[in-house]
């Protein structure tokens, strides 16, 4: 299957375990976009599929975790941002992953190509998680402070 | 689709919630909160309610000041505040409180809302709207009843913390709640073990300022206290002593083990504990010798750094414990005397007090007080003036100007004085002799308030009011403008039937003056109704008359240094409060 037929049905699936099986079958095929899709749709599932995630300290997110560990390095800003984002969602118990460490390394380096969206995002996500990255965060502020001085309010469209 | 991303700018969810993830984080990064400030109050109109919310809470949690974006946000959240959802309200309140920023409307708008749908707040979102609008001050009578009632029958959801936070709330708001006060004690009994010792130390001190009896649940803290108060600091036991003393919940076993533990380590205490540390201790009656001896040697050595409050409860304290503390109070009297400008009126009339019954009656401060206190009489309120002239009295320490100008101010003021300011104040001028030609303190002005609060005397009141009469008819020759007959009749019953303690020295003078062959006679009561402590039988049968340590010229008598004191032992009460 093509990454961006593979990509569009990771984003039209609702369910934890259709997610899970659709990367028991293609993860193989599934380039940093697909990852970050499944990822972010793993963040919205319901309460209830949430749970069973949850289950194990997260035990069913192995191969998921193991592959994006392998390509983080290729994501962009949305794919960190959106990868993050969902896993503070999930809020999996036990032992911080070291995966978080690994998406905070690729934030850093991507601070500058993010849009204001995925910068609050990347923070909400650890401060959601609780997770201390402070040299990411010294590196946000400042850019975040930029963008907002350099706002020009002709140029804002609200999408309050 | 990058390079659009790119030039996107900051929306306002996007605002609040950079703002958000960095106070959460608690990762300062001031120039960024500025920025935002900046641009997040040129454009909250545009803001949700819960974006408004999250803001608000970032820049308080964060404790950046931003001036003007919380005016902006006030301003546009009051106008808005019916689509707020409870918790944005619990939470806006919560962080314009903490925030310092009054903000009236918005207060007076989240209160009516609040009030409306107060059945719709989740228990913290009670907790927090009432902790918010006690720590902002701002009233609202109305959103407390609401709080109250709807809390009172959902404590059982209500996290340790809220319960603790609810009751806070309510004593600083001095809000009365009883029903859910007493719904608050019995659930933090069944939930003690699920308390951190300050939060028990919380919801203790809010039951003590409320004054808000819960017998069940202060022998559960003492309990839980007592257990653990080596790892206490000093602070929370002089806070913990004090809310026991206010509360006047007896706790003899906490006591006990917060005076030896803080007797040992009284050098750790700052001066505002070692303070309420005394005033507690004296106002529990519990006498704690070794504790009261180590503050003493502790406070003498650092009397400087009292502020005068402090030097005013800590004299109390000792004065009113009865614990001897010589040093100390020498030690006190040289600082104050050097430093009485700075001292209010009550704190001036509680030092004054406890040097007078102490009995340490240093002239050095006796002097500086008189004279500030004559300077600045119109400051004090009737029961300032009521225990300065009665300690000026109490030591025998002539200072008429004092008197001259207390009674000026006195005869303006008679209608605000209580039963017991009329009475101790009548008394001091009598003790003391001390009322000049001109004053015109007690006239018909002081006749009438002694009949309009007649029902209200205590024994003790009619009893000074008596020898008031005493002097003032009888010695003074005054008998215009003397309460009715009456009245009168009262005071003379009430001081015959006064008990009267009669002092170990007493007794011995009296052995002593009989082994003289000069026999004599206790506690005599004569026609003209002075009591006389001894009455000395002259050998050819005439009789020579005396007070012992009476300073009043009496028919044959003695002259001596306290006058009428001894047979008004409750004369003085002086209350003083401590800082908690």
């Amino acid at each position: 299957m093509e990454c961006r037929t593979l990509n569009k049905l990771i984003s039209k699936t609702e369910r934890a375990k259709e997610l899970l099986a659709l990367h028991q079958l293609h993860g193989h095929a599934f380039d940093r976009v697909g990852l970050a899709t499944c990822w972010s749709r793993l963040g919205r599932v319901s309460p209830a599929d949430r749970g069973e995630l949850q289950a194990n300290n997260g035990a069913r997110l192995f191969a998921l975790r193991e592959q994006t560990s392998l390509q983080v390095q290729t994501f962009d800003a949305r794919c960190v941002s959106n990868t993050l984002h969902a896993l503070a969602k999930l809020a999996i118990p036990g032992p911080a992953w070291s995966l978080w460490v690994e998406l905070e390394g690729v934030a850093l380096a991507r601070v500058r190509d993010c849009n204001p969206q995925e910068l609050s995002n990347t923070a909400w996500a650890f401060a959601t998680a609780g997770h201390a990255a402070p040299a990411l965060f010294d590196a946000m502020a400042v850019e975040a402070a930029s963008r907002v001085r350099h706002f020009k309010p002709q140029e804002m469209t609200n999408t309050a | 689709m990058e390079a659009v991303s790119r030039v996107r700018h900051f929306n306002p969810q996007d605002m609040a919630n950079t703002v958000w993830a960095f106070a959460t984080a608690g990762h300062a990064a001031p120039a960024l909160f500025d920025a935002m400030a900046a641009e997040a109050a040129s454009r909250v109109r545009h803001f949700k309610p819960q974006e408004m919310t999250d803001t608000a809470w970032a820049f308080a949690t964060a404790g950046r000041a931003a001036p003007a974006l919380f005016d902006a946000l006030a301003v546009e959240a009051a106008s808005r505040v019916r689509h707020f959802n409870p918790q944005d309200m619990a939470n806006t309140a919560w962080a314009f409180a903490t925030a310092g920023y009054g903000a009236t409307a918005l207060f007076d708008a989240l209160a009516v809302e609040a009030a409306s749908r107060v059945r719709h707040f989740n228990p913290q979102g009670l907790a927090n709207t009432a902790w918010a609008f006690a720590t902002a001050g701002h009233a609202a009578p109305a959103l407390f009843d609401a709080i109250a009632a709807e809390a009172a029958s959902r404590v059982r959801d209500f996290t340790p913390q809220a319960l603790a936070n609810t009751a806070w709330a309510f004593a600083t708001a001095g809000c009365a709640a009883p029903a859910l006060f007493d719904a608050l004690a019995m659930e933090a009994v069944s939930r003690v073990r699920d308390f951190k010792l300050q939060g028990l130390a919380n919801i203790a001190w809010a039951f003590a300022t409320a004054g808000h009896a819960a017998p069940a649940l202060f022998d559960t803290i003492a309990a839980e206290a007592a257990r653990c108060v080596r790892d206490f600091n000093p602070q929370d036991m002089a806070n913990t002593a004090w809310v026991f003393a206010t509360a006047g919940h007896a706790a003899p076993a906490l006591f006990d083990a917060i005076a030896a533990e803080a007797a040992r380590r009284v050098r750790d205490f700052k001066t505002q504990a070692l303070a309420n540390t005394a005033w507690a201790f004296a106002t529990a009656g519990n006498a704690a010798p070794a504790l009261f001896d180590a503050i003493a040697a502790e406070a003498a050595s650092r009397v400087r750094h009292f502020s005068p409050q402090e030097v005013a409860n800590t004299a109390w304290a000792f004065a009113t414990a009865g614990h001897a503390a010589p040093a100390l109070f020498d030690a006190i009297a040289a600082e104050a005397a050097s430093r009485v400008h700075h001292y209010n009126p009550e704190d001036m009339a509680n030092t004054a007090w406890a040097f007078a019954t102490a009995g340490h009656a240093t002239p050095a401060i006796l002097d500086a007080m008189a004279a500030e206190a004559a300077r600045r009489v119109r400051d004090f309120n009737p029961q300032d003036m009521t225990n300065t002239v009665w300690a000026f009295a109490t030591a025998g320490h002539a200072a008429l100007p004092l008197f001259k100008a207390m009674a000026a101010e006195a005869a303006q003021r008679v209608r605000d004085f209580t039963p017991q300011n009329l009475t101790n104040t009548a008394w001091a001028f009598a003790a003391a002799d001390a009322l000049q030609p001109e004053s015109s303190l007690f006239d018909q002005r002081f006749a009438r308030r002694c009949e309009t609060l007649a029902d209200e005397f205590s024994v003790a009141n009619l009893s000074q009011l008596h020898q008031w009469q005493l002097w003032y008819a009888g010695e003074r020759g005054c008998s215009d403008a003397l309460p009715g007959a009456a009245l009168l009749a009262r005071c003379a019953a009430a001081f015959r039937a006064s008990e009267v303690t009669i002092s170990g020295l007493r007794s011995q003078v009296a052995v002593m003056l009989a082994s003289f062959g000069l026999p004599v006679q206790e506690e005599v009561v004569i026609a003209e109704g002075y009591s006389l402590d001894l009455w000395l039988i002259a050998a050819a049968g005439s009789a020579s008359q005396s007070r012992w340590m009476g300073h009043r010229t009496l028919q044959g008598g003695l002259r001596g240094a306290t006058p009428l004191v001894p047979r008004c032992s409750s004369a003085g009460s002086c209350s003083t409060s401590a800082g908690g």
